[in-house]
């Protein structure tokens, strides 16, 4: 497969499916991804790909993780009665590359009796992330399709906003992102708070990704970022006072 | 810092609302040029990235970005 110069808006869908970007998980851009020789995703760089103050330590880091992860993966093989390595490996894998195959396979290893119940209860707070995921690769098929139009996009990132606060209590179960190593997680709940007249949980959001853009101080684009959602929610705290 | 992995660059061309065909094609032309597309060897054809990196025993890093981003 030849490497394509895409352009995401003017493509059909299914073409677009089709496209290493779709394929591989890629969240938006710049976006880097680690793939082992057979094409298969052992890590990630998330945040649109953005590196943060140290390109380099960023690199290097998510280069151990892909280390990690294929050890992790070849122990699963070796060991297919290990549960627990297997869940480990399969809830790794699927922070990676949404599965809902791998999730019945994670929650069939407690219906067998391979995992205890209270193990895979613990796991269950990565679900939000892995929800989180399939709502951002909805958003992304439907601004492939519609991104020309503003008012569809509008509306696209309204039902991202809308859905990304309604699962908020269950989001800051994940480490990733409380620790607002998740910055469209925080960027999105933000303008969903503003949109349902919820100002303060809005400049909670703010002072997240605020603290996240701490990491990018010599970057732009990450202030701009940070700017767009900051001048909502003035503006949104000027017009309504408190959350309704 | 010594190389671990294939690199693999892929480049999207995304234009901006009303901007012509041209102005996309300068862009993309632009970032060819850039001095991170231009040191780094990059490999253009995942089939043949996936080849050389099952040859070396590497992993393969893609890069995707677009004419108007880092």
């Amino acid at each position: 497969m030849d490497v394509t110069k895409v352009n995401p808006r003017s493509m059909p869908r299914e073409e677009w499916e089709k496209t290493l970007f779709s394929q591989k998980g890629a969240r938006g851009w710049p976006y880097t991804i680690f793939m082992d020789a057979d094409g298969n995703v052992v890590a990630k760089i998330p945040l649109e790909g953005l590196f943060g103050d140290n390109p380099e330590q960023a690199v290097r880091e998510t280069l151990a993780e892909a280390r990690a992860f294929v050890d992790l993966q070849a122990q699963a093989a070796a060991h297919p009665e290990d549960a627990d390595t297997n869940a480990r490996h399969l809830l790794l894998k699927l922070k990676l590359s949404r599965s809902d195959e791998d999730w019945k396979k994670l929650e069939g290893f407690v219906a067998t009796g391979k995992l205890a119940p209270e193990t895979l209860a613990r796991y269950k707070a990565f679900k939000p992330g892995y929800v989180f995921d399939g709502m951002w690769e909805d958003f992304l098929k439907g601004y492939q399709g519609a991104s020309n139009d503003p008012e569809k996009v509008k509306a696209l990132e309204a039902k991202l906003a809308a859905d990304t606060l309604k699962m908020h209590d269950e989001a800051l179960a994940i480490e990733d992102v409380k620790n607002s190593k998740f910055p469209y997680y925080w960027n999105f709940t933000g303008m969903g708070a503003i949109a349902a007249g919820k100002p303060e949980t809005a400049k909670k959001a703010l002072a997240k990704l605020e603290t996240w853009l701490e990491g990018y101080k010599n970057n732009p684009r990450a202030k701009a970022f940070v700017d767009r959602l900051r001048k909502k929610v003035e503006a949104s705290t000027a017009d309504q006072g408190g959350d309704k | 810092m010594k190389r671990i992995a294939v690199p693999l660059l892929l480049l999207g061309v995304v234009a901006a609302l009303a901007t012509a065909q041209d102005d996309t094609e300068a862009k993309y032309k632009a970032k060819l040029e850039k001095s991170f597309a231009k040191k780094i060897p990059w490999e253009l054809d995942f089939q043949k990235a996936m080849e050389k990196a099952r040859a070396q025993k590497k992993l393969i890093m893609g890069y995707f970005t677009r004419s108007y981003a880092p």
